[in-house]
């Protein structure tokens, strides 16, 4: 009971805090509901799963699930696709779009187009250059740069690094890889003997480390940054009979990655891995959608509105046993991964957040609604 | 050669219906979308809808309007994509920051940009085909590379600005709320198809893709006519990337990246025959629109996106069905050919059961020569090897070139052992899967089903093991059962209903991605059988299980190819399928046959991968469509059928592996080695080239 009390007494906080003070909305009838539209530039992978099924979840939250309409569409990877897909969601009657944008400027007339319409348009993650659109969001040089100077520091200065951005062309990609290279300049003592993108795929990130240990041999590796593929880094590592001395990693946000960091014993998949997990967290989704429903409703949101970072570095590891949303709020969502028999290994594990309380990690995994939300 | 032709007006033919089949249809196909848009909206077309429709298509048909014509002329061009790229790429850093000309000069000058590097573009896939003889898909595949590495180089990343009255010259009205801008583009673009179809230009593409030698024979002149169908595809690439540069309002260098395979579809929709000679424009420009009003009927309906690829795939299928449903199509001919069948089996008359009587014929009336086979063995091995050692043989010379190269660039740290063992593993997944690729094109057809038939074994493998060895016992079985599954279904539906290899196997593609979405339900989870990741990556004495397993895999993928039975039918299928049956082939089995062994490979492949990596991924199977080809045309294959060995596929295989390892090494930029990927692919063929007029 005290947890519900706890629960609502945030949710309303949250709330007031997103409304700005504005008074609650009548509760709509069914005929004008709030009409919201997710256009994705692509869909399948563990990521972007998980950020749907928090954007269907979010709706069916008490606050919402009677005045709006959802709906969630991909433009599978495909700019063209998904300029087109904002056109027939404005003609379609739209009023909230929240996007995930393939390009940073392929959509930009849509956009302008949509919002001379009144269309609230909010993009999460991947930023578009359109001005009229708002954002939610990490800080993507410090996603370069902050892996990098851990790595860095831990190899004090020196040695001989992999570098693996994600999609060469790509916007956030640049801005990580160019901020991570100028915190490895100012090591002079540091130098990158192979620089290859992974295409933020982890088929191809296990493919280039093979070629690059083949002409370079394990001996001269010192440690990798990457945008993917710590996990499959460490792995070869242990398949070739080095697993007692692993190389450390400076990498992504999954689960996987974050339990192989605990001390070893402390769970199935934990070996003390020395290595940097940074994500950008799919908890931005909700959180871009209730950023929007705010706007619509009449309150002022930033047009960049920035959320941390989480940047686990050894030590900072913290486990939760169900990643429910009564143990959540309880710890006060101070954990950063789950069990690997409650998400698997290669689940990106930001999901939740003190600013989308009403959900846990079953929203991500199912799409569930938690209880009392 | 002045043909005489020139001296009259050209003949022409009186106006057929049934010619007109294909863009007849693709009009109707258009009109009962919008109709059925309009049903389910329950509302008119508004002005809106119309400028917003025609604006979300002007780019794919202006592109396909380019595909098009290199089609109905009988080639293929891989490089619509990356010239939409560069073109919008050199726009928006070139001509962006001198917005201050007016908005008349502005125009002017990127319309000539744009028109002219893409045809620029063209002009160089048209001179290495047209005068330098060498196969359009291979060249377009290397200047696909070249100028996706071009684009990377002039803009690094998506930005820039264009002035927004540039945009609404392109995208706005013409006359307010009366006619919008778009639809004059298109209608310039249907203009500009008639006026070329109407010259002798327009009779020499349709003339060169029905037959080429017959063309040549009646005083056209082929390499004229080849060079500028290129030169004008690159045109209209030009205006694609010209249209989406207004469209979009910035630059990106991936923009194209996507695009190929709806422009293909589009082709296709719009009527016109992959392999030349039969369609036309305006039918493309149509079905670029259908292609574009289904996703807005998608939107409206709210179907799940994981639907999306199944009804594009079904769609394209019902539609190139309603192409070639008719009174000569295969169907008809096949159940011909079984109720002929079967009355000579009641019959007894069965050639094959016809006992041979008296001497064997002989032609010309000339004796056998002395000694009979026995003269064969005179021959030094060389000299009856010729043929197969200058096609298969470059590959190999390429190869050592290079690994003295990365001997050179690592020495100090090279380890051999580590090199032979990355070489073996992934040279292992591009010689399987050069094997299925090559037999298909062997046959004259072409496999784009690779991905997705790579993918969703690889997603059943993991989600049904999960990390566990037991289950694999039966799930790695079932996963290769589906590979051959899809197969046979790509190979029965091209050669009961006699349809392009391209799009079938393009729209299984599609069905498959589908199907992958709603079997793993938005994410593939699992994990590889612990098995399974020890095949790919563990050790036996030193090497990769997969690297032995490589080793004999190439003796029976040799053995089979080259010199099997079965094998010689797949390349007298190649060589003429009609010549080979009045031979005596079944012609239908050896091509089912190729389609089986690609959608067993493509399994096997997606398998390993998964083992590689231990998990699956949508999309891990995309990098091996292009990658796939690109080692079987370096192994000498033939693109157009026919001739080819597996050991030439083998050294491609072992090309292409060995210069990934060389870059990957290295720091240079993505941008240098997409240039040097096609540099290298563009020598291979050029030293590949047939001496002799081909």
């Amino acid at each position: 009971m005290k947890t519900i009390l706890r629960n609502a007494a945030l949710g309303a906080a949250a709330l007031a805090f997103l409304a700005g003070g504005m008074a609650p909305v009548a509760t709509a009838t069914a005929q004008d509901k709030v009409k919201v539209y997710v256009s994705l530039g692509f869909e399948g992978n563990t990521w972007m799963d998980a950020s749907t099924n928090l954007l269907s979840s979010i709706a069916g939250t008490k606050d919402y699930k009677d005045r709006v309409d959802i709906e969630i569409q991909s433009a599978r990877g495909n700019a063209q696709t998904q300029i087109q897909q904002i056109n027939a969601m404005v003609q379609a009657g739209a009023q909230v779009i929240v996007s995930w944008a393939i390009s940073p400027t392929a959509l930009n007339r849509a956009i302008r187009n949509a919002c001379r319409r009144g269309v609230v348009f909010i993009t999460f993650d991947a930023q578009v250059t359109e001005p009229c659109a708002h954002h939610v969001g990490i800080n993507q040089d410090w996603a370069g740069a902050g892996p990098a100077e851990w790595l860095a520091e831990e190899l004090g200065g020196k040695g001989n690094i992999v570098f693996m951005g994600g999609i060469p062309g790509n916007m956030v990609d640049l801005r990580r890889n160019s901020a991570a290279k100028a915190v490895f300049a100012e090591f002079p003592d540091i130098t990158i003997i192979a620089d290859t993108p992974s295409m933020w795929n982890n088929a191809t990130a296990k493919q280039k480390l093979t070629e690059i240990v083949a002409t370079h041999g394990w001996d001269k590796i010192d440690g990798l940054w990457t945008q993917t593929g710590c996990y499959v880094f460490t792995q070869m590592q242990v398949d070739a009979g080095r697993g007692d001395s692993l190389k450390p990693c400076a990498g992504n946000g999954t689960n996987g990655h974050r339990v192989a960091q605990l001390a070893p014993g402390t769970t199935e998949g934990a070996y003390g891995l020395r290595s940097a997990s940074m994500g950008s967290p799919p908890w931005a989704a909700p959180y871009a959608f209730k950023l929007g429903m705010a706007k619509f409703d009449g309150a002022e949101i930033p047009r960049f509105a920035e959320i941390p970072m989480p940047l686990v570095t050894p030590g900072q590891t913290e486990l939760c046993d169900t990643g429910d949303k009564a143990e959540l709020t309880s710890k006060e969502w101070s954990c950063n991964a789950v069990p690997l028999s409650v998400a698997p290994s290669n689940y990106f594990i930001d999901v939740w957040h003190s600013q989308v309380p009403e959900l846990d990690v079953y929203s991500a995994l199912e799409g569930k609604v938690p209880d009392g939300s | 050669m002045t043909p005489l032709g020139a001296l009259r007006a050209p003949y022409l033919p009186p106006f057929s219906w049934s010619r007109q089949r294909g863009t007849i249809i693709a009009i109707a196909v258009f009109a009962a979308t919008m109709i059925a848009l309009q049903l389910i909206t329950g509302q008119g077309i508004a002005y809106f809808d119309i400028s917003s429709i025609s604006a979300s298509a002007a780019t794919l048909a202006l592109a396909a309007l380019g595909e098009t014509i290199v089609i109905l002329a009988g080639g293929l061009d891989l490089s619509a994509g990356a010239v939409i790229s560069l073109v919008n790429v050199v726009l928006v850093t070139q001509l962006g920051p001198h917005a201050d000309m007016g908005t008349g000069l502005f125009t002017l000058v990127a319309l000539v940009i744009a028109l002219g590097l893409g045809a620029a573009i063209g002009a160089l896939n048209g001179f290495l085909v047209a005068y330098v003889r060498l196969q359009s898909i291979v060249v377009t595949l290397a200047t696909m590379f070249i100028a996706q590495g071009a684009a990377l180089l002039v803009l690094k990343f998506p930005g820039g600005e264009m002035p927004w009255d540039f945009s609404l010259v392109f995208t706005g009205d013409v006359i307010t709320e009366g006619l919008p801008a778009p639809v004059v583009v298109l209608a310039v673009a249907i203009l500009f198809w008639l006026l070329l179809k109407n010259t002798r230009i327009g009779t020499g593409i349709y003339a060169i893709g029905s037959d080429a030698g017959s063309a040549e024979a009646n005083g056209v002149d082929v390499r004229r006519a080849r060079f500028l169908t290129f030169t004008f595809a690159g045109m209209c690439y030009g205006a694609a990337g010209l249209f989406i540069t207004a469209n979009m309002g910035g630059g990106d260098p991936l923009i194209g990246a996507k695009m190929l395979l709806q422009i293909f579809a589009a082709v296709v929709l719009g009527g016109t025959l992959i392999g030349g000679g039969r369609g036309g424009a305006v039918g493309t420009i149509f079905g670029a629109l259908t292609l574009t009003v289904v996703v807005n009927i998608f939107l409206v309906l709210g179907v799940r996106t994981y639907y999306t690829p199944i009804v594009e795939g079904v769609i394209l299928l019902i539609a190139v069905l309603g192409f070639s449903l008719g009174r000569d199509s295969p169907v008809v001919e096949i159940t011909r050919f079984w109720r002929a069948t079967l009355r000579a089996l009641k019959e007894s008359s069965l050639p094959s059961r016809l006992r041979v009587v008296g001497e064997p014929i002989r032609f010309g009336g000339l004796d056998p020569p002395a000694g009979g086979g026995g003269t064969v063995g005179d021959v030094s091995w060389l000299d009856r090897n010729r043929a197969v050692l200058r096609f298969a043989v470059p590959a190999y010379v390429i190869y050592i070139v290079i690994l003295g190269v990365t001997v050179g660039i690592f020495g100090g740290d090279f380890s051999p052992l580590a090199y032979l063992n990355a070489m073996l593993i992934l040279t292992a997944f591009l010689a399987i899967l050069g094997l299925g690729q090559g037999t298909v094109i062997i046959t004259g057809g072409l496999d784009l089903s690779v991905p997705w038939t790579m993918t969703f074994p690889a997603i059943v493998v993991t989600t049904l093991c999960n990390g566990l060895d037991a289950p694999a016992v039966w799930v790695i079985p079932v996963s290769l059962a589906i590979g051959i599954a899809i197969g046979f279904l790509n190979g029965m539906t091209i050669v009961l209903f006699g349809l392009s290899p391209i799009i079938v196997t393009l729209a299984m593609n599609g069905i498959l991605e589908g199907v992958s979405l709603l079997f793993s339900d938005g994410a593939p989870i699992g994990k590889a059988p612990p098995a399974l990741a020890w095949f790919v990556t563990g050790r036996i004495a030193g090497i990769a299980p997969i690297g032995w397993f490589l080793i004999a895999f190439v003796v029976v993928a040799t053995l089979y190819l080259n010199r099997s039975a079965p094998g010689r039918r797949i390349f007298a299928v190649g060589n003429s399928e009609r010549v080979s049956r009045l031979s005596g082939v079944r012609t239908g089995f050896p091509i089912v046959g190729a389609y089986v062994l690609s959608g067993f490979c493509s399994a096997l492949v997606g398998v390993f991968l998964a083992g590689f990596s231990a998990q699956a991924f949508y999309g891990m199977g995309d990098p091996y469509l292009l990658s796939s080809i690109a080692v079987v045309v370096l192994g000498g294959t033939l693109i157009t059928g026919g001739r080819g060995h597996y050991l030439g596929i083998l050294g491609g295989a072992i090309l292409f592996t060995g210069l990934g390892i060389m870059l990957s090494g290295t720091v240079l930029p993505e941008a240098v080695r997409n240039i040097i990927y096609g540099l290298v692919l563009l020598g291979a063929i050029v030293a590949l080239r047939e001496r002799a007029n081909a």
